[in-house]
Parts: structure tokens; C-alpha cells; sequence
């Protein structure tokens, strides 16, 4: 039986990336493709970003997001 | 008359994210035929029009306090509604169309008649309807109705429970499921006293504890099943000539309670939703009013 080496793969929208980086500390809306969520964006990673509402965060898979606007 | 406190049955988590088609689900449970405004509605117009409340007063009692109770179930599950329908909008001016998500939840009313809080209708958006109230006069007819209206709340609110996973709504769910599950005992017990059937020998229907249910499971723990209020400060005592004995659920005495549940949970308060104009009320408008509210006038 052949030994199968796994790799993960993590797609990452680089621009998007580099211009949320740019939004951290403000106040934005984003359109997920499920819901909009609106509140501090504390912080952006590679594949997710985090906001927060009343100060509970919320981890958001970049992926899933349709836009961003600061609001 | 009634008397209203400022205060629900349980404290309801109220966790920082919604699903607008969980709330519309929810109003199943509330405008339904089966939902809270029927039983509310239901044993309130029977206790208006019963006969000879002095002779059967236990019956009249049972009715009348029940009433009482159904009135908090009303509430709550309205609550729960308001709760869980955050987050479909966001808030922008209106050319930025900030209600756009609403085209694709299932109950539109909610955002354009009732700014995402409950509406005075069913999970399909069907207004709740008089002729959901049965009152025919027959005591024992009554009583046998209520025992199935209770009966069919409770498989629903089962139903509505598999649905969804929605902290506020699970946890409204399982309170009820007990109360309910108290309900249906106390008009079986009503029957049974009535006519000499036992109806208990039949539940549950279906034939599922609620122990299954993790949210009822500690509501069943607390002994939240045993016990039957008067809801009134003087009033209703009777009751306990038909809540006596012990619950076959689980072998454990029946109580009655005067008055009202000792604890309970804070009545949430909802946000402003700028997008939707409720309360409409800006800074500007509140300082007018807080000045005029201030003032002798």
C-alpha cells in the first residue's frame, strides 16, 4: 500500500490582507456570505480576521468575506 | 385584573450573534395555532366564561391561574424573538441599502413591520387568530382540549428545538418544555378527578422524556416540574385539590406555590437600530426630551 503524504493548503487573498492591515483599530462592517458583521476590527492574519462586538471577538475566515467597508 | 412585574420566568443568554430564520422559527412557538398566545388566549377567555365558579372553583382556579402563567410564556418566547433576530443588518445610510440581507430571511416582516423584534404571528407570517380559542362551555370538553393543546405546544416546541441551536432559543425551549410538561399533568389531573380517567397512563406524547433535551435537563433537576403556581398574591389556592399526588414522571411529590416564582430573569433591553429608525430617537431629540421630562410643566 503506497504511503500518501498529506499537504494542507491555505488559499490567502494577499491584497485583501494587506488592506484590512490598514482598517485595524477602526470600525467596519463586513459582509460574510452568511451575515454582516459590524464592529472593531482588532486584528488581520493571512486567512482570518477578528472583530470585535460589545467586546466579544468574532474569528472570520477571509474566505468568506464578500466585502469590507470602515463605517 | 393582573398584575405585571418587570421581570422574565429565566434569564435568557443573550449571546452577541442572531439567525434571523431561528427567530422565524421561534414565532411558531408564540403566534402559532399551538404557540403561547393560544394557550394565553385559550384559558383566558375559558376562566371569563365559566359556569358555576363557585362549585367547581378547583377547575375555575386551575384555569384562571394557569392563565396567569401563560401571560410570562407570552413574554418570554417574545423575548427570545427580539434576542435571536440580531444580526441579519448592519448600520449605514439607507442608499448603502443596510436592510439587504433581509431579502433572503424568511420572515420579511420582521424588518419591515416590526424592526427585527416579535410580530403577533406564526412561523410562516400568518397573523395569530381568534378562532385558535376554544371556549365551548363543557368543562370537561375545555379540559380535554387543553390537555391536547398543551400536548401539540409541546411536540412543536420538540420540533422547534431540532431546528436550531441558537443558545437563547434552546434555552427559552427547555424551560417551556418542563412547564408544559407540568401543564398537560395538571389538566390530565384535572380530567381525572372530573371523570375518574387517568390520562397519565398516555404521556408522554410523544413518548419522549425531556430529560433528552440537555436544556430541560437541569430545569427537571431543580424540580421545576413539581411545582404549580397561583400566580396570585390571595387567589387561586384551590389548585391544590387537583395539583396533589406525585408526578409519574418521576415519582417525586406535587406542590403548589403561592404567588409567583421567587427568582427570575432581567427583561433584556435591545440596542438602537439606526437602520431601521427605532427608536428613532437621535441625541439631539433625547437631550429635548430629557429637558421636557425634567421640566414642570
Amino acid at each position: 500500500m503506497n504511503s500518501q503524504e498529506t499537504t494542507f493548503v491555505s488559499n490567502y487573498d494577499p491584497f485583501v490582507y494587506q488592506a484590512v492591515n490598514s482598517l485595524i483599530g477602526s470600525m467596519i462592517t463586513v459582509q460574510t456570505t452568511k451575515n454582516p458583521v459590524q464592529g472593531m476590527l482588532t486584528s488581520a492574519a493571512p486567512d482570518h480576521i477578528v472583530i470585535e462586538i460589545n467586546k466579544v471577538p468574532f474569528f472570520i475566515r477571509t474566505q468568506q468575506i464578500v466585502w469590507i467597508s470602515p463605517s | 385584573m393582573f398584575k405585571r412585574v418587570n421581570k422574565l420566568l429565566i434569564d435568557l443568554p443573550a449571546p452577541e450573534y442572531g439567525d434571523a430564520n431561528a427567530a422565524a422559527a421561534v414565532q411558531e412557538l408564540l403566534g402559532g395555532k399551538f404557540g403561547e398566545m393560544s394557550t394565553l388566549n385559550n384559558y383566558m377567555y375559558q376562566s371569563f366564561n365559566f359556569r358555576q365558579k363557585h362549585k367547581l372553583k378547583p377547575f375555575y382556579d386551575l384555569v384562571a391561574s394557569i392563565t396567569a402563567e401563560e401571560f410570562g410564556h407570552v413574554e418570554l418566547v417574545s423575548n427570545t424573538i427580539n434576542l435571536v433576530s440580531k444580526g441579519t443588518t448592519f448600520t449605514a445610510p439607507p442608499d448603502l441599502t443596510p436592510l439587504s440581507n433581509a431579502t433572503d430571511k424568511r420572515n420579511t416582516y420582521s424588518f419591515i413591520a416590526t424592526a427585527q423584534t416579535s410580530l403577533a404571528g406564526d412561523s410562516m407570517g400568518n397573523s395569530w387568530r381568534g378562532d385558535y380559542v376554544f371556549s365551548s362551555g363543557n368543562l370537561i370538553l375545555d379540559l380535554l382540549h387543553n390537555f391536547f393543546l398543551e400536548i401539540g405546544a409541546r411536540t412543536h416546541k420538540m420540533r422547534v428545538y431540532e431546528m436550531t441551536d441558537h443558545p437563547t432559543a434552546r434555552e427559552m425551549i427547555g424551560y417551556l418544555l418542563v412547564r408544559g410538561g407540568v401543564h398537560i399533568l395538571a389538566y390530565a389531573k384535572a380530567i381525572e378527578i372530573a371523570t375518574g380517567t387517568d390520562l397519565t397512563k398516555m404521556l408522554p406524547i410523544p413518548n419522549l422524556d425531556n430529560r433528552v433535551f440537555d436544556h430541560a435537563r437541569k430545569y427537571e433537576d431543580q424540580g421545576v416540574g413539581n411545582v404549580l403556581f397561583t400566580w396570585s398574591d390571595n387567589d387561586y389556592k384551590d389548585i391544590k385539590q387537583i395539583w396533589k399526588g406525585t408526578n409519574p414522571a418521576n415519582g417525586q411529590p406535587l406542590i403548589v406555590k403561592e404567588g409567583i416564582p421567587e427568582d427570575g430573569g432581567e427583561i433584556p433591553d435591545l440596542n438602537d437600530l439606526p437602520e431601521e429608525f427605532a427608536p428613532g430617537i437621535d441625541r439631539d431629540l433625547y437631550e429635548q426630551i430629557a429637558k421636557r421630562l425634567k421640566a414642570n410643566m
